[in-house]
């Protein structure tokens, strides 16, 4: 439990330091002071697992122990999605960032072993995965990739809610979540729309909640990928 | 109309009950009932506390006040699960039989050597028309050795585990299928392992598993007498089950909830291959579809030639969901001949 909150913490706070200890680029990729970001792209979120279990009979012993009659493993699969996000930059280095994302994963459970023969099969059903989170972002500028690119990275939470088909049941959870990536400006302006870019990033999300199968492992740790393009103003 | 039921006793082996009628269509679980015309109307108790009787008689290692806490404690097992109101109260001690009709529901032993595979019964006086439940006998077989000790005894049957059995058909409940067996070869049939109290063979002698009512006896009671928000929390399944486009009488489908485990179970009940499975915790589950083969057919439908058993065990390869206080989606599962 301590390190879903650490991590992100650790990482937020050395990029802190970091970014405070280089001076700014003369030009920069780095976001202006109070501007606005807003991207739109995609996201692949890594595969869940979720544990094996056993239907069970009793069996007719003394002292009784299970009798199962199939045995399951299930995952909920990899999947793309939709990721956006909205960053308000503090200074050019530092931004403070609010983000949507939504997918469709596969929750694929696996039962094999049946007593009676009956063929193993993949039971499936599809999920709706919402989140929000919250991030603070830091720009390396120290780091930058010439005038275009510059790396950065991020730690913050989340709220995640994942319904079953037809919203039949909802439960929700949430993530905590560091990671980073480089944005590259292709154009600059100076008008209300100031630069134009593209943003990739990968990021580690320590999720509690949503479908859990096994109450011994209320922690998943998830990868996530994403692209998209964005727009500063 | 008042009449006695008769008991049709199981032949299978350490078979501990009876069955009446097996009523119910479309409800949940497997109900005892009364057929009236084209229709058949569950048993049930008509109010609580039901009033019970105790036979003064004894058997070798069990006293009178030594059964009395034994069937106290059964009847308490049942009475104690949160979503059903049923409730129980001992009325006294009586010289009357278990089986005399006499308007007291009495519970003792009799000597029954031409039911030699039979350790208990439970028998009816009901109202035909009504499915209501006058009076009810439940007597425990002396031709077996009974204890009544915490643990078991080997060798002993514990009489708590066989009267809570005999009291989930006190109440109304039929059987559940939720068991292993294989056949013993001198006849009848030996209990690998089982997930119901109501499952129709008892576990061997020395064993007191049957004190504890699972998931699938909870929604049995919970689903006649239901109380404590019953059907607000629990959803259902509905759904048909085909062979070769027909739909499929007797098959046993089972429900298995991911998150806790629990099984549940109930049959196909008409012609077209209907079932419902109720009083199942809100969340995914997985769906089990067998033939009625690890006990006799008879322990569960009086027209046995009905069932359909030449089908191979199946597994839903779709996660049914339900929902709390609601009906998952309708699910058909097609399963091929054996």
């Amino acid at each position: 439990m301590m390190l879903r909150i650490v991590l992100p913490g650790l990482v937020a706070a050395a990029c802190l330091l970091w970014t405070g200890l280089v001076s700014a680029q003369t030009v920069s990729a780095s976001p202006r002071r109070h501007t606005f970001e807003v991207t739109a792209g995609v996201a692949w979120f890594g595969a869940v697992t979720l544990g094996t279990g056993s239907a069970d009979l009793t069996k007719n012993q003394t002292p009784p122990s299970p009798y199962p009659i199939f045995k399951t493993d299930s995952s909920v699969a990899s999947a793309a999605g939709f990721d956006g996000r909205l960053a308000f930059a503090l200074t050019r280095q530092l931004a403070i960032e609010g983000g949507f994302s939504y997918a469709s994963p596969m929750l694929d459970t696996r039962v094999s072993g049946d007593v009676e023969g009956a063929p193993a099969v993949t039971a499936t059903e599809r999920l709706s995965q919402y989140g929000v989170d919250g991030s603070v972002v830091a720009h390396l500028t120290g780091w930058q990739f010439g005038p275009h690119a510059v790396p950065f990275v991020y730690g913050g939470a989340g709220y995640l809610r994942q319904a079953h088909e037809r919203d039949i049941l909802v439960t929700t959870g949430h993530e905590f979540h560091a990671g980073g990536g480089l944005k590259y400006v292709f154009r600059r302006g100076s008008g209300l729309l100031k630069d134009l870019g593209v943003r990739g990033d990968v990021r580690v999300s320590f999720r509690s909640g949503g479908v859990e199968l096994d109450a011994n492992e209320p922690t998943h740790a998830i990868p996530v990928a994403s692209v998209g393009a964005f727009v500063r103003f | 109309m008042i009449r006695r039921v008769p008991q049709l006793f199981t032949v299978a082996a350490l078979t501990c009950a009876l069955a009446v009628t097996f009523a119910q269509r479309l409800g949940a679980y497997l109900k005892l009932g009364s057929t009236v015309g084209s229709s058949t109307v569950s048993l049930k108790w008509g109010g609580s506390p039901v009033r019970y009787f105790v036979n003064s008689g004894r058997v070798p290692g069990v006293s009178a006040d030594e059964f009395r806490g034994a069937v106290d404690r059964a009847f308490h097992t049942w009475q104690d699960v949160p979503t059903s109101s049923v409730s129980f109260e001992f009325a006294g001690y009586t010289d009357a039989q278990p089986l005399d009709d006499d308007n007291m529901s009495t519970l003792g032993f009799l000597s029954r050597s031409d039911l030699d595979r039979v350790l208990a019964s439970t028998n009816f006086l009901i109202d035909t028309r009504t499915g209501q439940i006058l009076e009810s006998d439940i007597f425990f077989n002396s031709i077996y050795s009974w204890s009544v000790s915490d643990a078991g005894v080997q060798g002993f049957y514990d009489l708590q585990s066989i009267a809570t059995h005999e009291i989930g058909h006190f109440q109304g409940l039929g059987h559940s299928a939720l068991g292993e067996t294989d056949l013993r070869p001198g006849g009848g049939r030996r209990l690998i392992a089982a997930a119901a109290v109501m499952f129709p063979i008892a576990y061997a002698n020395g064993s007191t598993t049957g004190r504890t009512l699972t998931a699938d006896d909870i929604a049995g009671t919970s689903d006649i007498y239901p109380d404590g928000g019953f059907r607000e929390t629990t959803g259902s399944i509905e759904g048909r089950v085909t062979l070769n486009g027909k739909g499929v009488y007797g098959a046993h489908v089972v429900a298995y909830h991911m998150q806790t485990g629990a099984l549940v179970g109930n049959f196909t009940l008409d012609d077209s291959g209907s079932f419902v499975i109720a009083g199942l915790q809100e969340g995914p589950h997985l769906l089990r579809v067998e033939p009625l083969d690890d006990a006799d057919v008879e322990s569960f439908f009086d027209d046995s030639s009905r069932v359909e058993q030449g089908f191979a065990p199946r597994i839903y390869d779709r996660i049914v969901v339900v929902p709390r206080g609601g009906v998952a989606p309708s699910v058909t599962v097609t399963v091929t001949g054996r």
